[in-house]
């Protein structure tokens, strides 16, 4: 039987992924900005939650108690002489420093979860951090090629999600762990995580539970926003910008203001995605984990599945997809393990994970090319946006006041 | 210490003229069909394996020169051919049935980018489930691991035979293919195809079967390249292909994306600057301060930062820039 947490666990990422398809969505199916790079900005919020909000944590925490810093030099891996001040090595290199790490993190959690202020001021920074994190990302990223055609955008945005996150997050240690595992905070007060450990079913963790509400607002409001974004002028430039740029251009708009604009919003909206992952699904953090297979390629093939431009659809499609990747994983390695041993190779705990990852990624590829080939509009296909020209609205307001006066 | 040695050089020859061969590739398929081959990677690891399968199956039962011609001579071949149709599938079975169904750039464009998965997870399953005879499984094996690679002596240092043959190839398929493009009747098709696809048409020329050969052609390339790259490789991993992809695209955007001989230059700037750049800094670094300091594993950011550079300063490339009026002002200036 399937047990509680896995299923609210399960429903927390889904919710995740559906965040991440609707920040597509206004990027690719709106504004026909080709975003093969969601990725990087799901790992930018992960980022913010794990690297970034520890060492802003270390210097909040230290400024309230001094002692702390002084309590950590006694601790095995840090071994500072008694004149030097370990402070600016242990924010700037030793924080991702795993041995570090590991016995720092739950030390602050612990700090952080006894004070309700204190968690309030970190969970705020985290927020902020991420959003300001994706926003200037999407801004930098884009900028390079965002006066050029889309498939340039396209290229660009690959590149450098591959690049920082592959071998930059992934290889520089210091930053964010490197080829390391780093632990994210759980900036949740105490008494919060105690009185909902009462309510809640046995064997449901708090954080869990508390990740998923986030994770459910977060989705709802992304969705109002977009849909409102979807049915606002602002959303009917976007249409025509993917559409013809040449005739929006023509009409006195400045196609690369638009495009960054929307980047900013649509990455920032992600990397909110990645901050809800790490907190309720997965709070060890490492940057190879956030694979472009993942994070960027599932998250197009629902958009594409679901239906471009229509933000239901392709809320439709991720829970689809979803859905389906889980059947596979499950499917997948006993279908795979029968026929290999028929065959007669060996069978053993990595192939069985390797073939998992594999059968997801190939049939979710033939999922894109059938659906691009089939019904290239989705299940459900993009409707016209529901706004009035702002005159006909005026003239109808106007109408109203007369009629009500 | 010298800031560049020898080996270091040939090296960075041959990675520059492997990626020049690549984004030669991508470039062809770019100009005819208009879309960005995100697969072109993994389309080369496809020659990597193949390479490396030939190897394996010859690797007991073939001895002595035997193994070395099938090394160096029919491994390329058969890599860019295999290669070469794997490309040509792609394009007929799903590109143009695609392209003529209305599918915009951006959809072609995902659709290269769902192939590149595909394949490359097919490739590692493949990779993973068949046993090999040198060591385990294939996906632990490595060409260098067989130790059939012939060393040349050069200036005292032993330099692979694979990375003399990558500048050597790259230099006689330049020659060949200008001269293909400007004296033979189909080459000039091509060209025509390129420049005007409906004049092309009208005046009789089966323009989809000029595309379709581009697609070959750049298959095969990428398949040859692919083939003599897998020397290099610590083990075949078809992951590689996922960062290899962004300097093959760093190469054709500093070549423009719309000349053949810039994506060659292009490709030839970008894959030597990504060896020798690191060195040259490492070296200089030490001979400054004493010390060392390892940035070789961040190569790839040449590519990165090539990319920045060039669609910042001229998104047209190499070939967008007009050199008789850059010489002509330098030229007066001085």
């Amino acid at each position: 039987m399937v047990e509680l947490p896995i299923i609210f666990m399960e429903l927390a990422n889904m919710l995740i992924f559906i965040i991440v398809v609707l920040a597509l969505n206004l990027m690719a199916g709106y504004a026909g900005i080709p975003n093969l790079g969601m990725a990087l900005f799901v790992y930018i919020g992960a980022f913010a939650v794990a690297g970034l909000s520890v060492r802003f944590a270390i210097i909040l925490v230290n400024i309230l108690n001094p002692d702390f810093i002084e309590m950590m030099r006694v601790t095995p891996p840090y071994k500072y002489a008694v004149g030097e001040s370990p402070i600016l090595d242990i924010i700037l290199f030793k924080v991702t420093d795993p041995a570090v790490n590991r016995h720092l993190v739950p030390e602050l959690n612990s700090i952080i979860g006894d004070s309700i202020p204190l968690s309030i001021m970190i969970l705020t920074f985290i927020l902020a951090s991420a959003i300001a994190l994706g926003a200037t990302l999407g801004l930098i990223v884009s900028f390079t090629a965002v006066r050029l055609r889309e498939d340039y955008l396209a290229i660009v945005l690959l590149a450098f999600s591959e690049m920082l996150v592959q071998v930059f997050f992934a290889q520089v240690d210091w930053v964010a762990g490197g080829r390391y595992n780093t632990w994210a905070l759980t900036p949740w007060p105490q008494k919060l995580s105690q009185s909902l450990g009462n309510l809640l079913p046995s064997g449901v963790k708090p954080e869990l539970f508390i990740g998923l509400i986030v994770a459910i607002i977060l989705a709802i409001t992304t969705l109002i926003y977009t849909e409102r974004i979807a049915n606002s002028p602002m959303g009917r430039v976007l249409r025509a910008m993917r559409d013809d740029d040449l005739a929006l251009t023509s009409y006195g708009r400045d196609i690369a203001k638009i495009r960054l604009k929307v980047m900013m919003v649509g990455s920032s909206i992600a990397a909110l995605a990645g901050v809800v992952y790490v907190l309720s699904v997965q709070p060890v953090v490492k940057a190879t984990d956030y694979t472009r297979a993942t994070w960027t390629f599932i998250p197009w093939a629902m958009m594409i599945l679901g239906g471009i431009a229509n933000n239901w659809g392709v809320i439709i499609g991720a829970v689809i997809v979803y859905i389906g990747r889980k059947l596979i994983e499950i499917l997948a390695p006993p279908a795979f393990t029968t026929i290999l041993s028929f065959i007669g190779v060996e069978v053993t705990g990595t192939t069985i994970d390797i073939v998992k990852a594999v059968t997801v990624n190939i049939l979710v590829g033939v999922v894109i090319i059938l659906v691009l080939y089939l019904k290239p509009e989705g299940i459900v296909p993009e409707k016209p946006s529901k706004t009035l020209p702002r005159k006909t609205l005026n003239s109808l307001i106007e109408k109203f006041r007369g009629s009500s006066s | 210490m010298p800031i560049l040695s020898i080996d270091f050089l040939i090296n960075g020859l041959a990675s520059g003229a492997a990626l020049a061969l690549l984004c030669l590739g991508l470039t062809l398929t770019y100009m005819t069909t208009k879309v960005p081959n995100f697969a072109h990677a993994t389309i080369a690891v496809v020659g990597a394996i193949v390479t490396l399968l030939l190897l394996d199956w010859v690797y007991i039962g073939l001895r002595g020169g035997a193994v070395y011609y099938t090394l160096y001579i029919v491994a390329p071949i058969l890599s860019a051919l295999i290669a070469g149709l794997l490309a040509l599938t792609i394009y007929i079975a799903i590109l143009r049935p695609l392209s003529k169904k209305g599918i915009g750039i951006i959809g072609l464009m995902i659709a290269t980018f769902a192939l590149d998965i595909i394949i490359n997870n097919i490739l590692t399953l493949i990779l993973h489930l068949t046993p090999s005879k040198y060591i385990g499984k294939l996906i632990d094996a490595s060409v260098k691991g067989y130790g059939v690679q012939v060393y040349i002596p050069i200036l005292d240092v032993n330099i692979y035979l694979s990375r003399l043959l990558l500048p050597i190839i790259a230099v006689i398929l330049t020659i060949s293919l200008h001269l293909y493009m400007t004296r033979t009747k189909f080459g000039i098709a091509m060209r025509a195809s390129i420049e005007n696809p409906q004049l092309a048409k009208a005046l009789g020329i089966n323009v989809d079967l000029v595309y379709a050969i581009s697609w070959f052609l750049s298959g095969s390339l990428a398949g040859l390249a692919g083939s003599l790259l897998a020397f290099e490789f610590p083990g075949i991993n078809p992951a590689v292909a996922y960062l290899y992809i962004v300097s093959i695209f760093a190469g054709s955007i500093l070549g423009g994306l719309s000349s053949m001989y810039g994506a060659l230059a292009g490709g030839l700037v970008v894959g030597v600057s990504e060896v020798l750049i690191p060195v040259m800094i490492q070296n200089i670094y030490y001979t400054i301060t004493g010390s060392v300091i390892d940035i070789i594993r961040y190569q790839k950011f040449i590519s990165l930062l090539i990319i920045i550079i060039v669609l910042l300063v001229a998104p047209q490339g190499l070939a967008g820039v007009s050199w008789r009026n850059l010489l002509a002002r330098v030229v007066r200036v001085g």
